[in-house]
C-alpha cells in the first residue's frame, strides 16, 4: 500500500497555477505532524514522487494526474492542457474505470447481484457481461455472505474480484466475511494470502428508501483491521479511485452514494489513477476547514456559496480516504485556518466524524482556536416519512450556522 | 421457466430439520385452506411445526424501481395473471356452484373502489408525522444522547424555518 508520508521541505516550484499540490507544499511545516510519521516524502501521484520540477502536462498515457478537476480549466499548467476530455455521468465513470482495469488485467472480474445480464442495478456494469462473458461478470444469487466469501476465496487463489453489494446495507449479511476473512486473512496467514478485492456499492440516505436501505456502513466497517475505505463523490474521483482500488493488493471498500450516480462531469481522456489515501482540496480558503465526503460535499459547497456571500472564506476538503485519514492534507489546512467543521451523513455516535474528531484532537490540538464541530445525522434509523428523512440529513443552512458559530 | 434450485425447492429442506412438510399449489385457494387447516390442527394437537411450501408466481415487478419485462416475457406474465390467478380461479369455482354472479362481482368492484378511495382521501387529510416521531421508538425511552439531538434539531428548525419543510407539525 502506498503509505502516506509527511512532506518535509520538498523543493517546490511555486507556479502561478491554481494547482493545489503546490499550495500544499507551500504550507507544509518541517515539524512533524505526529510523532509517528516523520522525515518522509509525500507520495502524491499514486506512487510517483513529487519532485520540484514536476510537470503536469498530460501527454503520456500513463502520466498520473491528480486534482485535474479541482483546478479550473483555464489555468495553463495544472490541467491536462490540450485535450478537453469527455463528459460522462458518475456511474459511467465507474464503468470506464472498471472496464479499463478488466482490459488491462485478465484476473480482474466482477461478481454480484444482477451485474451481468441485467447490467447492474445502477448500470455500473452495463455491457461488461456481453464483452467479457458470464463467468468474468458473474451473476450471483441473493446470498451476500456466500458470494462475498466466494470472492475472497477467489482473491486468495489469484483473481482480483470486484464484489458489488446492490446496496451497502446488504453487505451487513457478509460482515463475517468482510471482517474475519477479508480483513484478517493476510495477517493470520502470515502474509501467505493476499486479498486484493474491491467491495463496492451504493449507500447513504436516498429518497425514502427506508431505514434498512439508507445505511452508512462506513461507520460500521471502519474498525475492521486490514481494510482500506474510500468514498467517491465526483465522476473524476470515482474513476480514479476505482482504478486505484482494483490495483491495490489490499482489500478496499469503495463507498458510492445512491443519489450521486447521475452527476455529470468532464474527465480527462488520458488514463489516470488516484491515490487511495489522499484527500481532495475542493475549495481553498482561510477562515475555516470543512471536512466532508460523498454526498455531503455538495451540501457543503451549497453552504459555501452562502458563506462567501456573507463574507466568509471556507476551505472545503473532501477527505475521500475514510481509512486511513489523510492527516497530512487535513493537518496543513488546520494549521492555516485553526477551525474545523466536519460534515457527514453518518450518525453522531461512532461515525467517521467521531473518529476524525478524535484523530484531529490528538494530532492538531495546539492549532485549534475553537472546539471541533461535527454535524452528523441523529442516532435514529432513517425515517421513511419524507419530511422526517429530510430533517435527519445535515442541510446547508445548518452548515452555514455552524461556520458562523465557529468563526465568532 | 428456469428453476433456480439445483435441489427440489424448499419443501425438502424441512425434512432435513425434522419438520413435516407439504408442497401446495399456492394459486389454489381451496388447497391452501385445506393444507393450512390441517397443519394448524397438527401444530396445536401435537405441538410440532409444519412447513408449507406454497408454489406461486410473482406477477408484479419486484419493486417500484424494477422493470421485470427486462428479464421475462410479457406473454409469460399475462399467462400467469389470467390463467392461474388465484382470485379468478376461486371466482369461477364460486360461479359454477351458483354462489356468485357477474352482477354481484360488478357491484363488489364498485364498492371496494369507493372504500379504497375514501381511505386514501382520509389518509391524505391526516397530518404528517411530527418531529418527535423521529426519536420515539428507537428505544423504549429516550436516552440522553437522543434527547440532546432532538433539542438541537428543534433549535435548528426554529432558527431556520424557511429551510425545512413547511406545514410540518413540530
Amino acid at each position: 500500500m502506498a503509505s502516506i508520508f509527511q512532506g518535509i521541505g520538498a523543493a517546490t516550484s511555486i507556479s502561478s497555477s491554481a494547482s493545489f499540490d503546490t499550495m500544499k507544499l507551500q504550507f507544509s511545516s518541517p515539524r512533524s505532524i505526529s510523532g509517528k510519521k516523520a522525515n518522509c516524502v509525500v507520495m502524491r501521484s499514486g506512487g510517483a514522487k513529487m519532485d520540484s520540477g514536476s510537470s503536469r502536462n498530460g501527454g503520456r498515457a500513463d502520466q498520473l494526474v491528480t486534482n485535474a478537476v479541482a483546478a479550473k480549466a483555464d489555468t495553463p499548467a495544472a490541467s491536462t492542457a490540450s485535450k478537453p476530455g469527455h463528459e460522462l455521468l458518475l456511474f459511467e465513470a465507474l464503468r470506464e474505470g472498471l472496464e479499463e482495469e478488466m482490459e488491462r488485467d485478465a484476473r480482474v472480474c466482477v461478481m454480484g447481484e444482477d451485474v451481468g445480464h441485467y447490467g447492474g442495478s445502477y448500470k455500473v456494469t452495463r455491457g461488461l457481461a456481453e464483452k467479457y462473458g458470464d463467468l468474468r461478470v458473474l451473476d450471483t444469487p441473493i446470498a451476500e455472505n456466500s458470494f462475498t466469501g466466494m470472492g475472497i476465496g477467489a482473491a486468495m487463489t489469484g483473481l482480483r474480484p470486484i464484489i458489488e453489494g446492490m446496496n451497502m446495507g446488504f453487505l451487513l449479511l457478509a460482515f463475517n466475511q468482510i471482517s474475519n476473512n477479508c480483513g484478517m486473512l493476510h495477517y493470520t496467514s502470515g502474509g501467505q494470502f493476499k486479498i486484493p478485492v474491491v467491495i463496492r456499492g451504493p449507500g447513504g440516505v436516498g429518497r425514502q428508501l427506508g431505514a434498512e436501505h439508507s445505511q452508512r456502513l462506513e461507520s460500521y466497517f471502519q474498525s475492521i483491521p486490514g481494510i482500506q475505505m474510500v468514498a467517491c463523490s465526483t465522476p473524476y474521483n470515482a474513476k480514479g479511485l476505482m482504478k486505484a482500488a482494483i490495483r491495490s493488493d489490499n482489500p478496499v471498500i469503495l463507498f458510492e452514494h445512491v443519489l450521486l450516480y447521475n452527476l455529470k462531469e468532464r474527465i480527462p481522456d488520458e488514463e489516470y489513477v488516484l491515490n487511495l489515501e489522499e484527500a481532495e482540496m475542493v475549495r481553498p480558503g482561510e477562515h475555516v476547514t470543512i471536512l466532508t465526503y460523498s454526498r455531503m460535499r455538495y451540501h457543503v459547497m451549497q453552504a459555501a456559496k452562502t458563506l462567501v456571500n456573507k463574507g466568509y472564506d471556507p476551505e472545503v476538503i473532501d477527505i475521500r480516504s475514510l481509512k486511513p485519514f489523510d492527516l497530512y492534507t487535513i493537518g496543513n489546512s488546520i494549521k492555516k485556518t485553526h477551525r474545523v467543521l466536519i460534515v457527514e451523513e453518518c450518525m453522531r455516535t461512532g461515525g467517521i466524524g467521531a473518529s476524525l474528531t478524535a484523530a484531529i484532537t490528538e494530532n492538531f490540538h495546539d492549532y485549534l482556536d475553537a472546539p471541533i464541530m461535527c454535524l452528523s445525522s441523529q442516532d435514529v434509523p432513517t425515517p421513511y416519512a419524507g419530511t422526517l428523512e429530510e430533517w435527519t440529513v445535515v442541510q446547508p443552512p445548518q452548515i452555514v450556522a455552524a461556520v458562523e458559530q465557529l468563526c465568532r | 421457466m428456469v428453476c433456480i434450485w439445483a435441489g427440489d425447492g424448499i419443501v425438502v429442506k424441512g425434512q432435513a430439520y425434522g419438520i413435516s412438510s407439504i408442497r401446495v399449489d399456492g394459486n389454489d385457494a381451496l388447497a391452501i385452506y385445506n393444507a393450512v387447516r390441517n397443519a394448524r390442527q397438527i401444530a396445536i394437537n401435537e405441538q410440532r411445526p409444519i412447513l408449507i411450501e406454497a408454489m406461486t408466481y410473482r406477477v408484479s415487478h419486484h419493486s417500484t424501481s424494477d422493470d421485470s419485462t427486462k428479464y421475462r416475457s410479457t406473454d409469460e406474465i399475462e399467462h400467469w395473471k389470467t390463467m392461474h390467478s388465484p382470485v379468478t380461479r376461486f371466482l369461477k369455482w364460486l360461479e359454477r356452484k351458483g354462489w356468485w354472479s357477474d352482477s354481484e362481482e360488478a357491484k363488489l368492484h364498485v364498492e371496494a373502489k369507493k372504500e379504497v378511495k375514501q381511505a386514501i382521501d382520509e389518509a391524505e387529510r391526516e397530518e404528517m408525522p411530527p418531529l418527535g416521531d423521529m426519536f420515539t421508538d428507537v428505544y423504549d425511552e429516550l436516552p440522553s444522547n437522543l434527547m440532546e439531538q432532538e433539542i438541537s434539531l428543534r433549535e435548528t428548525i426554529q432558527r431556520h424555518p424557511n429551510d425545512f419543510p413547511k406545514n410540518m407539525p413540530i
